[in-house]
């Protein structure tokens, strides 16, 4: 059974007169200490799916199940205990913690409300072990400062003990390493993996970035959105390797690389078009048919494809791909 | 030799703070080479920023420049930017020397369409002839792919923010610079858009020859359109080198350390290292090398003397102990 399954999730906004569809059908089982990593461009819809397997956003329709049971069914304490197992951390630590309250009085509150912590004096043993498991040391004397006398990365690493505190099975990152400096991001990643791998703790890692993706679950999956769609879902080393999607295949090939020989021998992907279609005016059939440089006339401007199994733990959403037997040999490129 | 375009000397600027002196830059020198992509690296509060602004002297009322010159070099003119008058350098920029700044958005007037940037920065320049403005507006908006119809008489929101990029650059070519400074010309845009700026800046270089330095804290796109790279600590230059060299010799520990960090996409999985701590606060600063409290290299030395920036070949560093340096550079390979 997976820890938390979402099935035909949709999820659609009003915005002025028309509604617009900002998740589409996304179907995703995120299994006990699983690393599941999202990618795509920004407004594909990443947040809005953390947003709703954490629990604080409703799908317009579908079914989200936490340990096989439908969520909207839970009994008032099996709901908080979902919502305990199940927490997010934020892209911006300022705007997410409170700026007049101690270090110690953010991350106590949740473990006396909850219970995790008998008293004041457990709270503090608690909350330096915390701290010092998302490793902010001394933790003594991080705990009586304010967020404005920490650094950018010393903040998010607060966020991560927060969500701590409830002993949360599952945590929902989004772009959480996307505000600090190149040279602290590294510890931060490594700090998240280790909660991974020493605490079991799943992740839903959401990114724009396909290269920290890779490092961060390349023991898990990558998941590829496209205008609310998940367009690709795949063990990382295969999707790295050979993306079977055009839209994954285009976005490997246009990403630089920290390495000038590498970034500088890249095959390139020419698109159709640069234009991201609006979620108000998608394009029939395949929404990516506009700007694919391999599509089908007559099938992709009329078919939208279905996310389909197409090799061991490697699905894709892609009539070209699923043409091609042995998969994606025309669709890949700058791979090696 | 290449031939130098821009000459830095012994440049230093300090922002007044209620704590005290900021010193966001320590007596940089460099040479620009015609013709070259020079990108300023380093993380966030290293000076990058303050460096592009100072070359122009663009600076804000709470800086000022207290040491150090700049000359320009065209051809025999030898132009000192540092003794020209207000007006002098008012022209010289957008002219001589263009700089486009961080975010786009901020750069534009939200009020006025775009077709009125253009005219009001001709003007400024003394090209007054409105139909010779749009003219060369429409030719430069074509070159960065736009539809110059479409964006002329647009307001900058109604603009995304690839499309405001591309015209800010558009607009920076308007006066032909012969450099343009580019103060993190991709941040905050998707990987295509990205990718589409990235050959954009290719394409314009190769068609109007101007020399270009960038600013980015994004390794990878110094990797990918560099020519030589300048890594920033604490208000120096604490490396100088081609781009290859960089990532793949470096000899300051700080370099070394960033290019550890960032993992990539087609290359093997490695473990990323990171630089233990945070840039120093450039009001107290620590004593000797101000890498020496984060340097895995560090000898009592680095707590005492501060390295100068040295030449060994065309490679520049500013560290004690760089030999050491590059011996385990060319270990982790
Ligand atoms: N509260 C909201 N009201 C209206 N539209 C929204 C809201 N939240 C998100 N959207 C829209 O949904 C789409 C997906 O947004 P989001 O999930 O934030 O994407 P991503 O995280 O991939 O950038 C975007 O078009 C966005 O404008
Ligand atoms: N207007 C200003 N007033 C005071 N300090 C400033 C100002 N602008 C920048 N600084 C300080 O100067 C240092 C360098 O900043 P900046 O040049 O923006 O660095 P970078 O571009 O490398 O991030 C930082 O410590 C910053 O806080
Ligand atoms: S001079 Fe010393 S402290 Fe500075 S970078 Fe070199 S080895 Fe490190
Ligand atoms: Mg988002
Ligand atoms: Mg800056």
């Amino acid at each position: 059974m997976a820890l938390l399954e979402l099935k035909h999730i949709t999820k659609q906004f009003r915005q002025g007169k028309k509604v617009v569809t900002a998740v589409d059908d996304v179907n995703l089982a995120i299994q006990d200490k699983e690393i599941i990593c999202l990618v795509g461009e920004s407004g594909c819809g990443k947040t809005t799916t953390g947003k709703m397997a954490a629990g604080l956003l409703d799908q317009t329709s579908g079914q989200i199940l936490f340990e096989g049971k439908d969520i909207s069914k839970l009994s008032g304490p099996e709901f908080m205990a979902y919502r305990r197992s199940v927490q997010m951390v934020h892209q911006d630590p300022f705007s997410s913690l409170n700026p007049v309250r101690t270090i110690y009085q953010t991350i106590s509150a949740p473990l006396l409300y909850h219970k995790f912590a008998k008293d004041e004096r457990d709270a503090r043993r608690r909350s330096i072990e915390i701290l010092e498991m998302v490793d902010l040391t001394p933790a003594e004397e991080i705990l009586d400062k304010f967020p404005h006398q920490l650094s950018g990365g010393q903040r998010q690493r607060v966020s991560v003990a927060r969500a701590l505190t409830v002993n949360p099975k599952f945590i929902v990152a989004d772009e959480a390493v996307s505000m600090v400096d190149v040279s602290i991001r590294a510890s931060l990643l490594n700090m998240l993996r280790r909660l991974n791998q020493e605490l079991g703790v799943s992740f839903l890692f959401i990114t724009h970035d396909l290269a920290l993706a890779k490092y961060f679950a390349w023991e898990g999956r990558v998941g590829v959105m496209y205008t609310g769609r998940m367009v690709e879902l795949s063990r990382s080393p295969s999707l790295i390797e050979k993306p079977l999607h055009p839209y994954t295949a285009a976005l490997m090939s246009a990403i630089p690389e920290a390495d000038p020989r590498l970034t500088r021998s890249k095959e390139r992907i020419v698109l159709r078009s640069d234009d991201i279609p609006s979620l108000t005016k998608l394009p029939p059939g395949c929404h990516f048919h506009p700007r694919c440089p391999v599509w089908l006339e007559g099938k992709c401007d009329k078919v939208q494809p279905i996310l389909t199994e197409m090799g061991p733990g490697h699905q894709v959403a892609c009539h070209v791909a699923f043409d091609i037997t042995g998969g994606g040999s025309k669709i890949s490129a700058g791979t090696r | 030799m290449a031939d130098t375009v821009l000459e830095v000397r012994d440049l230093s600027l300090e922002y007044r703070s209620r704590r005290g002196p900021v010193k966001a830059l320590r007596n940089v020198s460099f040479d620009l080479y015609k013709g070259e992509t020079l990108a300023l690296i380093g993380e966030s509060g290293c000076g990058k920023s303050t460096m592009g602004f100072a070359l122009i002297r663009l600076t804000p009322g709470t800086a000022k420049i207290t040491n150090g010159n700049v000359t320009f070099v065209d051809g025999p003119n030898r132009i000192n930017l540092m003794e020209m008058s207000e007006n002098e350098i008012r022209r010289f920029r957008w002219t001589d020397m263009a700089m486009m700044l961080q975010a786009a958005l901020n750069a534009y007037n939200p009020l006025i369409r775009i077709q009125d940037h253009f005219i009001d920065t001709a003007k400024a320049h003394g090209l007054n002839n409105k139909s010779e403005i749009i003219a060369r507006a429409r030719r430069l908006l074509t070159g960065v792919q736009l539809d110059a119809d479409r964006v002329l008489p647009a307001y900058p929101h109604e603009l995304s923010g690839g499309m405001r990029q591309r015209v800010l650059l558009a607009l920076g070519l308007l006066m032909q610079p012969k450099i343009i400074i580019l103060d993190e010309p991709t941040t905050a845009l998707d990987i295509l858009t990205q990718r589409s700026i990235i050959e954009l800046l290719r394409k314009l270089k190769d068609e109007f020859n101007f020399t270009m330095i960038f600013i980015s804290h994004d390794l990878s796109l110094a990797a990918e359109l560099a020519d030589r790279v300048a890594t920033m600590y604490a208000g120096q230059i604490v490396e100088l080198t081609d781009v290859f060299s960089a990532f793949e010799k470096p000899r300051h520990p700080y370099t070394f350390g960033l290019t550890r960090a960032v993992p990539t996409l087609h290359g093997a999985v490695e473990k990323l290292e990171s630089i233990p701590g945070s840039p120093p606060d450039l009001v107290f600063m620590p004593s000797g090398c101000k890498f020496h409290p984060r340097c895995p290299f560090a000898t009592d030395k680095c707590k005492e003397v501060e390295p100068k920036l040295t030449a060994y070949g065309g490679h520049q560093v500013a560290c004690h102990n760089w030999q050491q340096v590059l011996e385990e550079s060319q270990k982790a390979r």
